[in-house]
């Protein structure tokens, strides 16, 4: 696990120096940047290297729901703004501007004076404001953040609340918000601050990034069209409609009557590629609920997704088998039959792992090459097809080596929760894993879906695996998985190459 | 309107519905609890329930088993002198009682105006399950083995390997067979056939098992009108939602006994009726018996 984490930072090293390379840069690294999706609004983070900590968690807690960009550097004092500052902003048209200068103004230098004194830190602040206003954009104005004494270089203890307090006055002046980033970290400086240091943790970063997350949320509701409620505000990217100059895929529609869920029907589809070459065996990835992930208007429209990202190169050549959950048909027209759904997905054991390999994967291999390996095999779900495709993967992790759970029911549905405390106390699998979740998830009988998830990543952090975990503002539903399936997709097969 | 025509497309497209949630605070009501309805028993069992709510078990005493009735305002009677025990028993389609003598290897039915008449001879019958169209479904718990009963008589095994099959009982809509195993955690469900056999088999719910090990004690089963599976545990009693997820474990009346058997009686059928040793205790719910004799 360790190896493969090492390569996998070697390989994002080199994605980052051949810089000119077209292909999407990696977002997971605070200078890297999503692909911008043309129907969210864009916020700009400016800052030093504070904001630099927290321009990751922010990125990811408001995927699909805004680009987050930051400015491409550290910030350093005022001096450099007014030096950059038009370059920063270059020609998009930002949303939402989060900003911040202080700390290195305040900073003794070698010759025993501040960097800039706060009567030229008041004047270029408000030089950089009108210069932010002219933007149009909604402005965030973010404290400086608290040192403890005797840091490096000198910092004065009083300083921070003093160049604060310009500021506010200047915020105060131009109407703008103030995310009070200084006194929400001074009560819990010792636990999230680096002893003696300016700077955080990568909990404390974490934790001051929900700060800001918050902050600019509650802006994009003011800029976000009337009305419109949070979760709505996730749109899908390009690389989620349909292009014609893209090729596509097939779909083709088969029935499955299973012997390991005893006598069960269901439909699942088979997406082919129009890369597909019979020759050259193709990745697999395979969706639980897979009439909700097939659907050309649903949240997720996965087929489009697939022919986008495997014509750029995003993804390999994968054919997708989407997959429903089974029924035990009716006898007779008055009753309902059995629904086999919670039984398939939520149960912790190898049945559903082996329907796969045992009865589906063999019947879909009779017509198409296909790869064997691990590697070449991703799962996925929503909700308790989500615990469904981590369970598939836990009990053969020689057979599948990606997953990807939206809103996953790792609660007590059939004993779910067990997963956060499993994964600690288990040798490491070779299991590569994206979880999305929502703040506004359900509170049930079985569980705390936003909790379970929590605990999960943290388990999966605890243990060294190679995850990523998207925490958004939606429900229990597919809107936020969908608008960020693509990047979900490319973080997954990131890396990939055959044998 | 429009919520009825999307879920008409759900149903026509066969989406996967996500099931409804169904908390113990949709069965229980703050304010009730157990109450004490009769004693002095050395044991009771063989609950159920006819259509206008009157309750019936079988209480025995160290000579007697006689079959007892209660009727809705809480009055008990004596339905049925008899020295013989009844593990089971179930109200068929005809009106008679339907009885598991399980040491006398017999299913005995009663009629209205008491008369007994043995319906077949198999191994320690001890609980059964009678559907609208006369099937009668035992659980031969020592031998592993699910047995079918014909109004006829003719015994077949329908199913061999649950290791304690005990409780029985069916889905609301008579479609599906549920059978608590009293070793290992689970319920298993069968479809019922038009010609009666068993099949779909499958370990379908899973119950709580006791924190200091042992078995189950899956024992007794009940089903309401909307569905929810009912079984009496070690652990309590335990409440399945239609789709075999755990929705909650309702506490024993006494710690000091366990609880065997299950029932929906009383006025409407919403009083939770369990035999627990030597009584019988029950609680207002917010839910209503199934009925599988109409």
């Amino acid at each position: 696990m360790k190896t493969r984490l090492l390569l996998l930072s070697q390989v994002l090293l080199l994605c980052a120096v051949a810089i000119a390379q077209p292909a999407p840069r990696p977002w997971n690294h605070p200078m890297g940047t999503l692909t911008p999706n043309p129907n969210l609004p864009n916020v700009l983070l400016i800052g030093d290297s504070i904001s630099i900590g927290y321009t990751l968690p922010v990125r990811v807690a408001l995927m699909g729901e805004a680009n987050v960009f930051r400015i491409p550097e550290n910030g350093g004092p005022t001096t450099r703004g007014l030096e950059r500052l038009d370059q920063w902003l270059g020609n998009r048209q930002w949303d939402v501007i989060h900003f911040n200068w202080g700390l290195h103004d305040l900073k003794f230098m070698d010759d025993g004076e501040r960097q800039v004194p706060l009567s030229d830190y008041t004047r270029n602040l408000e030089q950089l404001v009108t210069r932010l206003t002219r933007t149009r954009a909604a402005l965030i104005w973010a404290a400086t953040t608290p040192y403890p004494n005797g840091v490096k270089p000198k910092r004065l203890p009083n300083d921070a609340v003093r160049y604060n307090n310009a500021a506010s006055a200047i915020m105060a002046k131009y109407g703008i918000l103030t995310n009070d980033l200084y006194h929400y970290a001074l009560p819990r400086l010792e636990s999230i601050q680096r002893p003696v240091n300016v700077h955080f943790h990568p909990e404390g970063s974490a934790d001051l990034g929900h700060q800001v997350t918050l902050a600019i949320r509650n802006k994009l509701k003011q800029v976000s069209p009337k009305g419109q409620v949070a979760q709505d505000r996730y749109q899908w990217a390009p690389d989620s409609i349909p292009k014609e100059d893209v090729p596509k895929g097939n779909i083709i529609k088969h029935s499955w009557t299973s012997t390991i869920f005893a006598g069960t029907v269901r439909d699942y589809w088979v997406y082919l590629p129009a890369q597909y070459d019979p020759l050259s065996p193709a990745c697999v990835m395979i969706f639980q609920d897979g009439r909700n992930y097939l659907r050309p208007d649903g949240q997720f429209r996965t087929p489009t997704v697939f022919d986008n990202l495997i014509h750029q190169g995003d993804m390999p050549v994968t054919l997708g088998i989407f997959i429903n959950p089974g029924i035990v048909p009716p006898i007779a027209p008055s009753q309902e039959g059995r629904r086999n759904r919670s039984f398939e997905y939520d149960t912790l054991s190898d049945q559903y792992a082996r329907f796969l390999l045992e009865e589906i994967l063999p019947q879909v291999e009779e017509q198409y090459n296909l790869r064997q390996d691990a590697e070449s095999r991703a799962i996925a779900g929503i909700s308790s097809g989500g615990i469904c495709a981590f369970t598939t993967a836990w009990e053969r992790p020689d057979a599948f080596s990606k997953v990807l759970s939206h809103i996953g029911s790792f609660t007590n549905i059939r004993g779910g929760h067990d997963y956060e405390a499993l994964i600690r106390k288990t040798s490491p699998k070779p299991i590569r894993v994206f979880l999305q979740e929502g703040e506004n998830d359900l509170d049930n009988l079985h569980g705390h879906w936003p909790l379970a998830n929590k605990q999960l990543a943290a388990s999966l952090d605890f243990a060294g695996y190679d995850y990523q975990f998207v925490l958004g503002y939606g429900s229990h539903n597919g809107r936020h998985g969908g608008a960020i399936l693509p990047e979900a997709l490319r973080w997954l097969w990131r890396d990939y190459q055959a044998d | 309107m429009k919520h009825g025509f999307l879920l008409f497309i759900l149903a026509a497209l066969r989406l996967p519905v996500v099931a409804q949630d169904m908390p113990l605070s949709q069965v229980l009501l703050d304010e009730e609890d157990w109450e004490l309805v009769s004693e002095g028993f050395k044991f009771t069992d063989g609950p159920c329930v006819d259509k206008y709510g009157h309750f019936y078990f079988t209480g025995s005493t160290d000579d007697t088993s006689h079959v007892y009735r209660i009727n809705p305002d809480g009055k008990l009677s004596i339905l049925h002198k008899t020295q013989a025990f009844a593990s089971g028993s179930q109200i068929g389609p005809d009106g008679r009682w339907y009885f598991c003598r399980i040491r006398d290897n017999q299913v005995v039915a009663l009629n209205q105006s008491g008369q007994e008449t043995v319906i077949a001879s198999l191994e320690k019958p001890n609980d059964l399950v009678v559907t609208k169209s006369g099937d009668i479904y035992v659980t031969q718990t020592g031998k592993s083995q699910v047995s079918h009963v014909s109004m006829k008589g003719e015994v077949t095994v329908m199913d061999i390997g649950i290791p304690r099959p005990n409780g029985i009982t069916l889905s609301a809509d008579q479609g599906t067979l549920a059978v608590s195993d009293s070793q290992g955690p689970h319920i298993w469900t069968f479809r019922i056939e038009n010609d009666g056999r068993l099949s779909h088999r499958e370990r379908y719910m899973t119950m709580r098992m006791p924190s200091q090990g042992g078995r189950s004690r899956g024992d007794g089963m009940t089903t309401d009108a909307a569905g929810r599976y009912y079984v009496t545990t070690a652990e309590g009693i335990q409440m399945f939602d239609p789709t075999g997820r755990i929705s909650g474990v309702i506490s024993k009346p006494s710690r000091h006994e366990g609880v065997t058997n299950i029932v929906f009686a009383g006025n409407e059928r919403k009083y939770l009726y369990v035999t627990s040793g030597g009584r019988i205790y029950r609680r207002l719910t917010q839910a209503k018996g199934a009925i599988f004799f109409e």
